[in-house]
């Protein structure tokens, strides 16, 4: 089996951008990403696509305008882990020996779609019950609360922190700074979450390019990439949401990179709601469970701690469109490693985690969640 | 307390996750979940007991609140 690297990444701007073309989004990620890898458009063998609510043909629709034809295009959704499901089945294409030179892209327009909130799954017996995302994470955070004493003003502390890093981000789509104070008084979203602790919709692409590792070559490795469907949702359980599906993919994520949490440098996780960082950093190991705002408390995750999390300033800022996030995730964490991550770089960054959060199915604890890490060698 | 437009539906509205005595969890509506004044701040506390109360209009389970874990109703 080979060992999979990933060449070279590239992201649009983020935000809302209603005049451009969905083409537009994908150029631009998927250009940056073929530049930085040096790989022509005749040198790709397949191209995996992570798109939610993408029109048929999306990906080829772009793809044929910058030469890139004649090899397989393979659309993946998986929610908010599609970008991130495109860059393992890229990965495992690679690492499997199927393909040598692999795109992945995600893509996601979304302000053509929504004014607001996703709109419930109505097939989705929750959704067709009015369980809008919001609402979901609202839920987990209200039972996290009060297993945990969490304050709400403490549950807005990863907004402050994640707008915070976001400053330093020029694709991001939001770059203004909050305090506490701000983010408790925007407009309530689904009780305790107000405004500033949702990620906005956003339209935007991100790629990445996979290959061989070269040793020697200006590349980050992929020490692992896990990908798995949530557990029916046991009701016994006292996790909330989704704690346990992020929680067994870390697991299996560590073990086949043989590294453990403490070994990380940077983290780009998935915060499309405050409390979904809160948990999330607790099942990855960063932090025991009920206990994942000390990590705030102490800027153990801020730019400028041991192990920052979120950098880019995560979906809160950057914006979330789904099916790019999970490879914009990829991109910031290969920027940190490679050391060209501008003013929020974390200094010495060498090993780091991307995790992605898929969205919700009535009956399982989470649609997919998807991890990668990722090193710098040498 | 969902208050963000949701098709077809009109917030505010209240959401539970309820354990069912033997199982399993099921989503149900929040009955009577806002306040006298219209003002949606009431949260129902993890662990209050409720009751089936039947079918919202467009047929989503609905139940109320009996008892909150701290032995009060809804707050």
């Amino acid at each position: 089996m080979t060992v999979p690297a990933i060449k070279g990444v590239g992201t649009s701007l983020f935000g809302k951008q209603p005049d451009l073309h969905p083409s537009e989004l994908v150029w631009r990620a998927v250009d940056e990403a073929m530049t930085r890898a040096g790989v022509t458009a005749g040198e790709l063998d397949a191209v995996y696509v992570g798109t939610v609510f993408g029109a048929p043909g999306v990906a080829q629709r772009a793809l044929h305008a910058m030469g890139i034809v004649g090899v397989p295009v393979i659309t993946v959704e998986n929610a908010c882990a599609s970008g991130t499901t495109a860059l393992h089945e890229a990965s495992e294409a690679v690492r499997l020996d199927r393909w040598a030179c692999v795109l992945a892209v995600g893509i996601e327009k979304m302000t053509d779609q929504f004014a607001g909130a996703i709109h419930p799954e109505s097939t989705d017996i929750e959704g067709r019950s009015g369980l809008a995302l919001p609402s979901l994470y609202a839920m987990a955070a209200t039972r996290y609360q009060h297993a945990f004493g969490v304050t709400d003003a403490e549950l807005a502390m990863v907004a402050e922190k994640n707008h915070g890093h976001a400053r330093h981000n020029d694709r991001a789509q939001h770059r203004t700074p909050h305090t506490v104070e701000e983010i408790l008084a925007s407009r309530m979203i689904a009780d305790p979450l107000t405004l500033l602790q949702c990620c906005p919709i956003a339209d935007g692409a991100a790629a990445a390019i996979v290959g061989p590792h070269e040793p020697g070559a200006r590349e980050v490795v992929i020490r692992s990439s896990v990908l798995r469907s949530g557990q029916l949702w046991d009701h016994r359980s006292e996790h909330v949401w989704g704690f346990e599906l992020i929680r067994d993919t870390a697991r299996r994520a560590f073990e086949a990179a043989g590294i453990g949490p403490a070994d990380l440098d940077v983290v780009e996780c998935h915060d499309a709601f405050t409390i979904g960082e809160i948990v999330t950093t607790e099942a990855l190991g960063l932090a025991p469970e009920g206990e994942g705002v000390g990590l705030l408390r102490d800027r153990h995750t801020h730019l400028g701690g041991p192990q920052p999390v979120n950098p880019s300033g995560g979906l809160l800022s950057r914006g979330h469109p789904l099916g790019a996030t999970g490879l914009a995730q990829v991109a910031e964490v290969v920027w940190q490693l490679l050391g060209e991550a501008g003013g929020r770089q974390h200094p010495g960054a060498t090993l780091g985690l991307v995790e992605t959060m898929g969205g919700g199915v009535a009956g399982v604890d989470g649609n997919a969640c998807a991890i990668a890490v990722l090193e710098r060698l040498g | 307390m969902v208050r963000v437009a949701v098709p077809g539906r009109t917030p505010p509205y209240g959401l539970a996750y309820v354990d069912l005595d033997d199982g399993p969890r099921i989503l149900a509506h929040v009955a009577d979940s806002r306040s006298a004044d219209d003002d949606p701040i009431v949260r129902v506390a993890p662990g209050a007991r409720v009751q089936l109360a039947g079918a919202t209009e467009l047929g989503d389970v609905l139940v109320t609140v009996l008892v909150d874990a701290t032995g009060g109703g809804p707050r």
